[in-house]
């Protein structure tokens, strides 16, 4: 076999398992229906797959490659919260373009609703959504006897695991300063939750399909002030997968070849007590690093897939990745400028506010991206989509990863 | 002021290694400290063996015990066993002069008052609050790398006046 002389990479197949409840799958069934579906989309053999990423809550590269029977020669996993996935791209892209690897399987898998059941990230500490990491608990308290003492923490989260905050009330702490400084209002950041579910009635699978309007999202119970309800992303089942290769290899696969134009990655703090700025996320960082390796800049992007964690993730990711200025993502959503027909469509597949969120929801903005890129979005797809950016945001705004693909060769 | 009220049983409670110890032992005699570097001066917080802007050494030193809020939410779900009951509670991150913010609850202040940039001061939670009188320590399990249970917390309430 001849050398492989191009070797752009690209995402060569993506699936998707059961969403978005799945009672009869763990989360090692949803990664490997997702990594079938994924290979069979573009028809490369299992064989082949000599790369693999992973990371979840309960799961990591190791069990599920063994689980999955791959044997791979390149391996990674870092556990950055929810945008794990977009740094696993970045990853791929490097070892493709070293030739470390040929052919680098990312899968995801969680079974978070049906095992655990919805807490809105309210439950009990690291076990609901965010990942548990930096939430170490240590002894064993005295659950059990007669006197209902609290458990003993360590580690970094002594200095708030005893304040009882939860991941809600983290993100409602960044919003609540993005209130003070800038002026931006509920009924603003509620606009983005009316745009994810006017998209998600457009998704046969998408959890919520009812449209909803700024007053439904403000008169929602409060969860942890500001934040509403309905300001939250959803708990739900489900996994998800791209396989990743050679713009080469690609040419004989059975799909249109999404081409991984530049990515970057950048993280500012784990626990949220440490982030330096609450309204200013990692993604001030690595967003003009990911749009200056794609040579492109924000105004050129047809769709974007923004975590939408909570509705003021999306705010926040708005500004850092230079769609509008600091301070300005609140006029910037309103209007339906992301929703279905707007200047911006974001999160096609209704998000996680409305489609699917089962804990780290990083996998769905890439095969999301890539439907519209190929054309595939059925009823969401954005006319006429040739530039698509992906940006993770995981842990408590910890970790940012954003992912520009194209739909032409550059 | 009696605390007793906000420092529940069910609380998570601080259960420091070596190098945190010095800020629960003060915070149990009623003294907010934390660290400085003697090389280059950032102030850090929570404590850390070096610093952690230039790995120099870090000497304790004691903070003015007040600050202002800047940020907070009021917690009105919380479906874990520890707080479901507490709700609704307010969470701060108070922002302190000599240079750290942290992480705690502001006690004494109805939730509908609290506003970022409000003036705040340490108070001081024993740990026998905690425990119901018993001495911190006694028949928890421990390892050789953790240390004894906190003997203090820090939590927050509004400067009057
Ligand atoms: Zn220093």
């Amino acid at each position: 076999m001849l050398p492989v002389t191009d070797r752009v990479p690209v995402i060569a197949g993506i699936g998707l398992s059961e969403l978005p409840v799945a009672p009869h799958l763990t989360a090692a069934g949803h990664h490997a229906l997702a990594a079938r579906r994924a290979i069979e989309d573009c028809g490369i053999s299992k064989g082949d797959i000599d790369g693999y990423f992973a990371a979840g809550a309960y799961d990591e590269a190791v069990t599920t490659a063994e689980y999955l029977g791959i044997r791979p020669r390149f391996i990674g996993g870092a556990m950055t919260g929810g945008t794990s996935f977009e740094l696993f791209v970045e990853q791929a892209m490097l070892a493709i373009e070293a030739g470390h690897a040929e052919v680098v399987l990312i899968s995801y898998g969680s079974d978070l609703l049906s095992a655990r059941g919805r807490s809105l990230g309210t439950g009990e500490l690291g076990t609901a959504g965010g990942g548990a990491a930096g939430a170490s608990t240590a002894g064993g308290g005295a659950a059990g006897t007669a006197r209902a003492v609290g458990k003993l923490v360590g580690g970094p989260a002594a200095f708030e695991a005893p304040f009882g905050n939860t991941l809600v009330g983290a993100y409602a702490m960044a919003a609540m300063r993005h209130f003070y400084e800038f002026g931006t209002t509920p009924e603003q950041i509620a606009e983005v939750a009316v745009a994810m579910r006017r998209h998600a009635a457009l998704n046969p699978v998408a959890m919520h399909r009812d449209p909803i309007t700024v007053e439904d999202v403000t008169a929602s119970r409060m969860i942890a002030d500001p934040l509403h309800l309905l300001d939250c992303c959803l708990v739900t089942d489900g996994g998800g997968a791209v396989v990743v290769t050679t713009s080469e290899r690609a040419r004989d696969l059975r799909q249109l070849p999404v081409y991984l134009l530049g990515a970057a990655s950048a993280m500012s703090h784990w626990n949220v007590s440490q982030m330096p700025d609450f309204t200013t996320t990692a993604a001030a960082r690595c967003g003009p690093e990911a749009f200056a390796r794609a040579g492109v800049s924000p105004d050129e992007i047809d769709v974007a897939q923004l975590y939408d964690s909570f509705t003021i993730t999306v705010v926040l990711l708005l500004e850092d990745l230079g769609f509008c200025k600091k301070g300005e993502g609140g006029s910037f959503v309103a209007g339906g400028r992301l929703g279905p027909g707007g200047s911006l469509p974001t999160n096609t597949d209704g998000g996680g506010l409305s489609a699917y969120h089962p804990g780290m929801r990083g996998i769905f903005l890439l095969v999301e991206a890539a439907r519209q890129l190929r054309g595939q979005a059925g009823r969401a797809q954005v006319p006429g989509c040739s530039l698509a950016l992906a940006c993770g945001s995981g842990g408590w705004l910890s970790c940012m990863g954003a992912v520009i693909m194209g739909a032409e060769h550059p | 002021m009696s605390v007793q009220a906000d420092c529940w049983e069910g609380r998570p409670w601080p259960l420091p290694d070596a190098v945190a110890q010095p800020f629960f032992d003060a915070a149990g005699c009623g003294r907010l400290q934390l660290q400085r570097c003697v090389n280059c001066g950032t102030a850090v917080f929570y404590p850390r063996p070096y610093c952690t802007v230039c790995l120099g050494e870090l000497q304790w030193i004691e903070a003015c015990g007040k600050g202002c809020i800047y940020t907070f939410t009021v917690i009105r779900q919380n479906l874990s066993r520890a707080w479901r009951g507490q709700v609704p509670y307010v969470v701060v991150m108070v922002e302190l002069p000599e240079g750290v913010r942290m992480m705690g609850n502001l006690v004494a202040c109805p939730a509908d008052e609290v506003h970022i940039g409000m003036p705040v001061e340490a108070l001081f939670v024993s740990s026998s609050a905690w425990t119901g009188g018993e001495t911190a320590g006694s028949g928890e399990p421990t390892s050789d790398r953790a240390g004894r249970p906190a003997r203090g917390l820090v939590l927050w309430h509004p400067i009057p006046g």
